[in-house]
């Protein structure tokens, strides 16, 4: 006999009743997200499911689907997005928790039809393959910039650690962040 | 002549939208009206399939079709369509002797991801294992799930630890 798998629903059941425990009262585990959360310069105010992530509500709820869903797990980086300014993989953030917090993806670099320095150095450089990774590289290196102007080649791996380009195109993407560096400089 | 190429750089079709997150991937496309497809998957290594029972999953309000390898187009590799040249030996859905384990048998179109956790019922054999047992599956029920389907609810949920 094939053994049957867990019931789906049971373990539903299972995780709003310890979300209630925990003393979680909104109804169906729904979360309002106040109109202090903002996505690139603009408020937004709506409810969202308690265990959805930061990437599932700029995707499905936001219709920002710069920001990839690759892994879901935080191996890849294909997710990032800044929070307050930091770096971070948006699929291992949940929304509720993004309340009240400062949040830009790459739809928020390019200002007025302007590109952002490290947007143009990525084309440049012909750092853009397929482009999957390409806004979760763009975001983590914003950070890095934003944190170290002008970092080393090491410095850049380094930073950019956490971001997975299948293509493999990492010395371009290297050299067209050092090249927004300098750039900036 | 035109030689404007010469001693500059080939613009990347379609960088733009590629660094400023415009560029459309298959993921990011929301359709209204689809259907649901839901690939009922093989749980042996290797199998001989020796019949795909369509009637349970037909019953299921909301299914419109079952496919199995014998509804699709032949291709140039082989009677059922492949995986591409790299991988020949893999149909994209499971014909006679099915050789991975996972390997879908019958996608079930649906308009409703709920309808969609049905499964066709199937008969095969395991050959390497266990040559004549027939492996049972439980009784459909579309409210649960059952296998493969039971592990994407649970990732729906955003539990992914736990199948």
């Amino acid at each position: 006999m094939a053994v049957p798998a867990p019931d789906a629903l049971e373990i539903y059941r299972t995780y709003h009743t310890n979300l209630r425990l925990d003393g979680h009262d909104a109804p169906d585990v729904m979360h309002a997200v106040a109109d202090s959360l903002r996505v690139n310069g603009q408020a937004h105010s709506l409810e969202v499911h308690a265990h959805h992530t930061l990437l599932e509500l700029l995707r499905d709820r936001l219709n920002l689907t710069g920001a990839k869903e690759c892994c879901a797990e935080g191996e890849c980086g294909a997710c990032t997005v800044l929070l307050n300014g930091r770096a971070v993989n948006s699929c291992l953030i949940l929304a509720v928790e993004a309340d009240g917090e400062e949040v830009v993806t790459i739809e928020g670099l390019a200002a007025n039809g302007r590109l952002d320095p490290l947007q143009s150095a990525f084309l440049e450089k012909g750092a853009v393959q397929c482009g999957f990774c390409i806004p979760g590289m763009i975001m983590a290196a914003k950070y890095l910039l934003a944190t170290n102007p002008h970092p080393t080649v090491p410095e850049i791996q380094a930073g950019l650690a956490g971001n997975l380009c299948r293509c493999g195109g990492y010395s371009r993407i290297v050299d067209a962040v050092a090249a927004a560096a300098k750039a900036e400089r | 002549m035109d030689n404007h190429w010469i001693g500059r750089s080939a613009e990347r079709v379609g960088g733009v939208d590629r660094v400023t997150g415009a560029q459309r991937y298959a993921a990011d496309i929301r359709l209204e009206n689809v259907l649901q497809v839901k690939l009922v998957s093989l749980d042996c290594a290797r199998a001989r399939l020796n019949a795909i029972d369509k009637r349970q999953a037909a019953k299921i309000e909301g299914v419109r079709c079952i496919l199995t390898a014998g509804d699709l187009p032949g291709s140039p590799l082989g009677p059922t369509p492949r995986y591409g040249p790299t991988h020949a030996d893999r149909p994209v859905l499971a014909v006679a002797t099915a050789t991975g384990a996972g390997m879908p048998s019958a996608p079930l179109p649906s308009p409703d991801e709920k309808f969609a956790l049905a499964m066709a019922g199937r008969r095969f054999e395991s050959i390497a294992l266990k040559p004549t047992r027939r492996l049972a599956l439980p009784r459909p029920d579309p409210a649960a799930g059952l296998g493969v389907s039971s592990a994407w609810s649970a990732m729906e949920i955003g539990d992914r630890g736990r199948q």
